[in-house]
């Protein structure tokens, strides 16, 4: 009789862990479904969005200024560094030298060095146009620099 | 569309950190040639700050709102020549812009020898309206 209900413990006991065996993978493969369905709906999600992005033209007024700014096109680095160390020492030359009291004589060459004067000071930290005005003050004015 | 605002502005934060990063990348790069070739005393280098909180305008980043200069010069510069670099750089009107569109409110040069340096708001030298 002991035998007996020990067997009948025995098959109720396996019977028991397969049942909860079975239950375990039921759940881990919903689980498996319900993370690929997310993936896939997040993924729409940035799909659709990004396409709309692309679609929609900018109303922002930075985005607008950004886009001007670009338009422009690069910003000549090479100048503005150049112009921190060089820019003085030839804008204090070119001041004294293009100067239109040193043409008194001459109205012509006066009114030339008045313009090449004034533009001279408009572009006291541009190297770059610094230059160009020396190149057009030797020509013009026929100055020594 | 909540969700789509929010996604537009994190596309435009990330495009913006780019184009930030490349603006300084550039700089540095250029200081670097105009060094190496021999058309510069000192070698000048770019980065990142916190910047001044009082130089704000309404495009300012909440914070890394400076553009900050070091010159590499190894010897202490006088004010003078440390104004002339900062004013070089206001005078390009393009760069300022970009500067301004990207975020930047402050401009910072400062030498590498020493605690003295320069700070400009970039809002001033916008030229609005000329």
């Amino acid at each position: 009789m002991a035998m007996e209900s020990l067997d009948t413990l025995k098959i109720v006991s396996d019977s028991l862990s397969n049942v909860s065996q079975q239950a375990g993978n039921s759940d881990s493969h919903t689980w498996i479904w319900i993370i690929v369905v997310s993936v896939i709906a997040i993924l729409l999600i940035v799909i659709i969005l990004v396409h709309r992005r692309w679609k929609t033209k900018p109303v922002d007024k930075l985005d607008i200024l950004k886009q001007q700014a670009k338009a422009d096109g690069k910003v000549d680095f090479d100048n503005v560094i150049a112009s921190g160390f060089l820019a003085k020492k030839l804008y204090d030359t070119l001041k004294v030298e293009c100067h239109p009291d040193k043409f008194p004589l001459d109205d012509e060459k006066n009114a030339i060095a008045t313009d090449i004067f004034q533009r001279i000071k408009q572009n006291e930290h541009n190297v770059g146009e610094l230059n160009k005005l020396k190149e057009e003050a030797i020509s013009k004015l026929n100055i020594n620099l | 569309m909540p969700l789509a605002n929010l996604w537009n502005r994190i596309l435009s934060w990330f495009r913006e950190r780019n184009d930030r990063l490349q603006l300084v990348n550039d700089f540095n790069m250029a200081a670097r040639q105009a060094w190496v070739a021999g058309y510069v005393p000192s070698c000048l280098k770019a980065s990142i700050s916190h910047g001044c909180s009082d130089y704000r305008h309404s495009f300012s980043r909440w914070m890394a709102s400076g553009f900050r200069i070091c010159v590499l010069s190894g010897a202490q510069l006088s004010k003078q020549d440390i104004k002339y670099i900062g004013e070089a750089i206001l005078s390009n009107e393009q760069l300022v812009r970009q500067l301004v569109v990207l975020g930047w409110d402050t401009l910072e040069v400062h030498c590498d020898v020493g605690n003295y340096g320069c700070r400009w708001a970039l809002k001033d030298h916008l030229m609005l309206g000329c």
